[in-house]
């Protein structure tokens, strides 16, 4: 909600169901239940592993969630970058900065439950092969995102130029996504394929509760983060009226 | 006219950079002293140290395995070649800020994207020019007997440069008014440029160390000529926001 449209909306208008159901505490609440959910169905229905990893395999029902979201977290950050040069009063202020935050984060979750992950399946904390370098490599790239909008002090031309870097940045995400299907020559294992998944039943629906539980969680923060860029913005304009005066 | 106006821009850029070659000769500097550099670094690892008292020593035979193994001239080389490419990329535009003459370029009444245009061929020159000189001095230090390959790996290394020439012209264009930019360029700049280097690296160390023919690495060279095409699309689509004043 911009400054201008919370200063005219009527207080105490009440709110419908399907927006409270998709508001940021629902979110949170949402995420908080599909998580436990799924650190349940984890840990006390899905089988142990017989490949060969064992317990250590329950980490996957993170790891690829985790992973998963911060590559929508990257999608979300690319949409917003092309909207807000299209059309610049169209996606809510903040959105652009805080997913490629969240996609930061997320990516670096990832790379620690990997490297956990590594160890106990391959023997080694970190492996040069096509899915890691290219999650690592997206990471590098994302985390300048930060140095390029510090380092300009205009506000129009750093939201421009960090906005054509978001979509620069974001031919990365497809060629993370897709190294292990064109480079097969890795460790890490293609679970999900377009035309089956190679698991059984209790474990595909233990990864979809996760993988949507950390979607809320994703979505939930990103309405957090949009309402302080919202906040932050009217005190700024408020500021500047009483400057004037 | 597009044409016209385009040969006009890159008269002006060539002219600029002939006159007084200190771009040039910068890379030409840094790619042939690192060479060395990395020459007596690498045989001081596999030979242990440089033997004679009071003298240098000698670099190790070419047959030596290097840390790396096999592949480390080539990756030694694509590594001089990104950093030699940002001193040339870090002067992209060097004349238009001492000379204050930004602005009258900004004015022309050219599309934005020939200015790209002229800026990447450029830079391009630079860098083939560096490498005229640079490729043979590695077919000298590193190579001996088998330097003659380096001849096969032509079109890798006017892929990859196309590849460096654009994505550095791009984020060069985005830091010209970051502060610090110097620091700024090659933070953002090098992690985009990582698949370029893997894929050309991979290239040149198929041919050079193991006398692969082309057509064994056309994976490499397709990859190559789609990152270049991806980045010239995008400079295309965002040249112009990124000019604005």
């Amino acid at each position: 909600m911009t400054p201008a449209a919370a200063r005219s909306a009527p207080a105490g208008r009440p709110v419908s169901l399907p927006r409270a159901l998709v508001s940021a505490s629902f979110l949170y609440v949402w995420a908080a239940l599909l998580l436990g959910a799924g650190v349940l169905l984890a840990f006390l229905v899905t089988p142990v592993d017989a490949s060969g990893l064992g317990f250590t395999q329950k980490i996957f029902y993170f790891h690829a969630p985790i992973a998963e979201t911060a590559l929508v977290a990257f999608a979300v950050a690319f949409v917003a970058a092309v909207l807000r040069l299209i059309r610049p009063a169209a996606p809510p202020p903040g959105l652009e900065v805080a997913a490629v935050r969240l996609g930061l984060f997320f990516s670096g979750l990832v790379m620690i439950t990997g490297m956990i992950w590594g160890r106990a399946a391959w023997g080694v904390w970190w492996a040069w092969e096509p899915r890691l370098t290219t999650f690592l490599l997206a990471l590098l790239v994302y985390a300048a995102y930060f140095v390029v909008r510090g380092s300009i002090d205009d506000e129009q031309r750093r939201e421009t130029v960090g906005s054509v870097y978001a979509i620069i940045a974001f031919v990365t995400v497809p060629v993370t996504f897709f190294a292990t299907r064109y480079l097969p020559d890795g460790l890490h294992p293609v679970v999900i394929t377009a035309s089956e998944a190679s698991m059984e039943t209790s474990m595909a629906l233990t990864f979809v509760v996760c993988t949507l539980g950390m979607f809320a969680l994703l979505a939930a923060v990103l309405r957090s983060e949009i309402a302080l860029a919202a906040g932050a913005e009217a005190l700024d304009e408020v500021k500047d009226l009483l400057e004037e005066r | 006219m597009a044409g016209r106006q385009l040969l006009a821009l890159l008269r002006r850029d060539l002219l600029l950079e002939t006159r007084r070659l200190q771009t040039v000769l910068s890379m030409v500097i840094f790619a042939v002293v690192a060479m060395v550099v990395v020459r007596y670094g690498w045989s001081g690892a596999s030979t242990g140290s440089p033997g004679g008292s009071g003298s240098l020593g000698g670099p190790g035979a070419v047959g030596d395995a290097g840390p790396g193994g096999g592949t480390v001239p080539a990756a030694m080389l694509w590594v001089i070649f990104v950093f030699a490419a940002m001193l040339g990329l870090s002067r992209t535009f060097a004349h238009e800020r001492e000379d204050e003459c930004l602005d009258g370029l900004l004015l022309c009444p050219v599309d934005r994207v020939l200015v790209f245009c002229a800026k990447a061929i450029t830079n391009l020159a630079l860098l083939l020019v560096m490498q005229v000189v640079a490729i043979p001095v590695f077919g000298l230090f590193f190579l001996e007997g088998s330097a003659v390959r380096l001849l096969a790996c032509t079109p890798v290394v006017l892929l990859a440069d196309i590849g460096l020439a654009s994505v550095g012209t791009l984020v060069a264009t985005m830091v010209l008014h970051a502060r610090s930019r110097d620091l700024v360029l090659p933070v953002v700049l090098v992690p985009l440029l990582v698949p370029v280097v893997i894929a050309a690296t991979s290239a040149t160390a198929a041919i050079v160390d193991r006398g692969a023919p082309l057509a064994d690495v056309l994976g490499r060279l397709g990859f190559l000529a789609a990152y270049d095409v991806v980045f010239l699309v995008l400079a295309w689509g965002t040249y112009d926001l990124l000019m604005k004043d």
